[in-house]
């Protein structure tokens, strides 16, 4: 939990409201898997 | 194919009752937006096939979308959880079609969309995502920047009307 990320637009807000945010954009690890590999492969659109 | 069929709508005795038939069909698109969303994830982690079930069914989703007395009943069953599902990478990692995209941010756009629909639905997290990718077309990542500071913005601002 602690490793999180604080970015400069939360920074002077209260505790409950960070935790707010999280919660609804998570803490930009549910989709790291898909950005992994963007370096190398290039885009790669789809269906 | 079995995608594409209309869903009927039933009309019920009480002619009153037009917000449960409203309901009724959000349910039932969301139920084929969430079967088209499996199947193309299958196809493309089994490399099975040309993953086409998404883009088959979108007319109907643009057209349920495009819908503006619809679009309280659209957020009252959260299909913003199964936009979300329709905007997530394939098993691959590739993105959904821009078709797909453009309608979807559309929509986005225009909804009426509070914290509540937010917290229930996830959305925040994929556009998190589109924000992100370097694989997004410029006019989505637009959209997607536009959509977060409007969505950051009562949570941090003054005002605790979102809260339960």
């Amino acid at each position: 939990k602690q490793e999180r990320l604080q970015p400069t637009t939360i920074t002077g807000i209260d505790s409950d409201r960070v935790n707010e945010l999280y919660d609804i954009f998570g803490d930009g690890e549910d989709y790291a898997w898909a950005l992994e590999n963007e370096e190398e492969e290039g885009a790669q659109d789809g269906y | 194919d079995r995608a594409l069929k209309k869903p009927k709508v039933r009309r019920r005795k009480d002619e009153h009752d037009l917000t449960n038939d409203d309901d009724e069909v959000i349910q039932i698109l969301k139920q084929q937006m969430e079967n088209a969303a499996k199947l193309d994830s299958e196809l493309i982690a089994n490399e099975s096939g040309i993953a086409v079930n998404k883009i088959q069914l979108l007319p109907k989703v643009r057209s349920v979308l495009n819908k503006v007395n619809l679009y309280e009943v659209i957020l009252d069953n959260n299909l913003l959880a199964e936009i979300r599902q329709w905007l997530e990478p394939l098993p691959d990692a590739s993105l959904p079609s821009y078709e797909i995209q453009k309608e979807l941010f559309a929509a986005l756009v225009k909804l009426p969309i509070n914290t509540n629909h937010l917290r229930e639905s996830g959305i925040g997290k994929i556009l998190l995502f589109y924000q992100k990718s370097k694989r997004v077309e410029p006019k989505i990542k637009r959209v997607a920047d536009k959509l977060i500071s409007d969505w950051t913005r009562p949570i941090i601002g003054a005002s605790d009307n979102y809260r339960d």
